[in-house]
């Protein structure tokens, strides 16, 4: 009798070890699943970066080369060379024709704004375009129109709202006045070399004729 | 009775020990003699490294390799010649690098001599049998004749390899600066399954803590050299290797120059990196010259995603924006 209960007691061991003890090979035990709510992912939106056209000042000093023909047939293909100089920069490529219309040539839907340091074929670098000269004055003998260049440090957040009397006044250096000193014809600068540059926009400007 | 309680106390034991293992064993592949017909998982470097060629740099790169012997003592353990493995992976590339026969550049633009070696072996630990750190013979002759994987077949062991590439100016015949690559792969073996793997470290790629399993050390020496050679003509082309492959660690001196060269770039040069970027990040664009909506659209996401102003504007924080992996 004591001999039976001597084997029956490792095998209950051994039988309870196969059932119990590997416990970690039985699958694990089902998890109620639980239904997240679908959120929106919000991207925080951000504000465009740059400057207004009454923020742009120049200095008065024409730092952007810009080259080209002075004299175009009416219907003639327009190109002109733009140079910074080494300056980095926005660049916008605004006209002023002689009825006082202005107009943004670059950038256009189809060629974006981009950040430029070097020299460049306009329009030619700056994606498709074809720009042609014309005539709009009837029966006179040429037509002007100015080209001006902006290469600003930052974006120009209104470029499109920009008219005449803006233009000229970054181009004659915007709302800074220089402490000069003028006297019989000559101009003396008395801080010229104490002055910091504080503009923030570089300028070239071309004009040219149509015949 | 004593004998019976004793059986069965050893009984219980071995289901103890033996009745609740579980480890699964694994069967991976052991590569077989022809080293070129290895593909791995990262063979698609060299694919996409072509078109990284053509969008960066424009014309084909030419390349001598020139003998890549194994420098280490380590003598019957690795191939003693990898040139061939190395010129193979050149030329596996595409059409924009042209592997040169000898090493006449008369006549050709960007081209280089690709000098290196295989400069480290050590068996960094091994169970089971006596660590053999590297040996003492000296370089033979016997080209891709070795036997690690032999040496390998019943120990575990983890193996660090080097291998080193030093590119020159075919035409003037000096070291081309800061363009040398330095990669090690370290081979995990383990014993009780034939099993492999390994992860890379070095000057331009980087697995921390991601080993992979793969084919063993043939494979391993094929990826080594693909990333290395994909690195070094990174360098010598200044394009962005390091996107071609998760972990790839990016280049400063490269970056700067594409950053600077950016902004000197025409447009349409412009909206052509960009959208190379852009599909490289996973965008779904065409590669192109010219803006159209749907690279307006995919600029707009991408900006908004990393905090940009959502707008089209092409700035040189963009594209280095873009350069990041």
């Amino acid at each position: 009798m004591k001999k039976k209960q001597y084997f029956k007691l490792p095998i209950v061991v051994a039988t309870a070890i196969f059932t119990i003890g590997c416990s970690n090979n039985q699958a694990p035990k089902p998890v109620k699943p639980t239904v997240a709510p679908n959120q929106p992912q919000t991207i925080a939106s951000v504000q465009p970066k740059g400057v207004t056209l009454s923020q742009l000042n120049s200095g008065g000093v024409t730092k952007l080369s810009l080259r080209g023909s002075h004299n175009y047939k009416q219907g003639e293909p327009i190109q002109f060379i733009v140079d910074t100089k080494g300056a980095e920069g926005y660049l916008y490529i605004v006209y002023s024709d002689s009825k006082g219309e202005v107009g943004v040539l670059y950038p256009n839907p189809k060629s974006p704004l981009s950040e430029i340091n070097g020299k460049y074929i306009f329009p030619r670098d700056f994606g498709t375009m074809a720009i042609t000269a014309t005539k709009e004055c009837k029966g006179c003998e040429k037509d002007k129109t100015v080209i001006y260049a902006l290469l600003s440090k930052e974006p120009i957040l209104d470029i499109k709202n920009i008219n005449q009397s803006q233009l000229a006044t970054i181009v004659s250096g915007g709302a800074v006045q220089s402490n000069g000193a003028k006297t019989k014809g000559i101009s003396m600068d008395l801080d010229a070399g104490t002055q910091t540059d504080n503009s923030n926009v570089n300028i070239g400007v071309l004009e040219f004729f149509v015949k | 009775m004593k004998k019976i309680v004793k059986l069965s106390l050893v009984a219980l034991s071995m289901v103890l020990i033996g009745g609740c293992t579980t480890e699964p064993e694994v069967k991976l592949d052991r590569p077989g003699s022809h080293i070129d017909e290895i593909k791995t998982q990262y063979t698609t470097v060299l694919e996409r490294t072509n078109t990284m060629i053509q969008v960066f740099n424009g014309e084909p790169m030419n390349i001598y390799v020139d003998t890549i012997e194994n420098k280490t003592g380590a003598r019957g353990k690795l191939p003693a010649d990898i040139t061939d493995i190395v010129k193979n992976s050149f030329n596996n590339i595409g059409d924009f690098v042209t592997l040169i026969y000898n090493d006449n550049s008369e006549g050709l633009k960007n081209a280089y001599t690709i000098n290196g070696a295989i400069t480290q072996y050590d068996v960094i630990s091994s169970k089971d049998k006596g660590v053999n750190a590297a040996g003492t013979g000296t370089v033979g002759k016997r080209h891709n004749r070795w036997d690690a994987d032999g040496s390998l077949d019943s120990e575990e062991q983890t193996i660090k390899l080097g291998i080193m590439f030093n590119p020159s100016d075919m035409h003037k015949g000096n070291y081309i600066a800061k363009t040398s690559t330095r990669n090690t792969v370290t081979i995990e073996k383990k014993s009780s399954a034939n099993e492999f793997a390994f992860s890379i470290l070095g000057s331009g790629f980087g697995f921390n803590n991601a080993v992979t399993k793969s084919q063993g050390i043939h494979a391993s020496i094929t990826v080594l050299v693909e990333l290395s050679v994909a690195e070094v003509l990174g360098k010598l082309g200044k394009f962005p290797y390091w996107l071609l492959l998760p972990g790839g660690k990016v280049n400063r001196d490269v970056l700067n120059y594409l950053s600077h060269k950016f902004l000197r770039e025409p447009l349409n040069r412009k909206i052509q990196l960009v959208s190379y970027l852009l599909a490289l990040h996973g965008k779904n664009v065409q590669i192109t010259r010219l803006m159209n909506d749907q690279l307006k659209q995919a600029i707009i996401e991408y900006k908004k995603e990393h905090g940009f102003p959502a707008d089209d504007t092409l700035s040189k924080e963009f594209y280095v924006s873009l350069l990041k992996p």
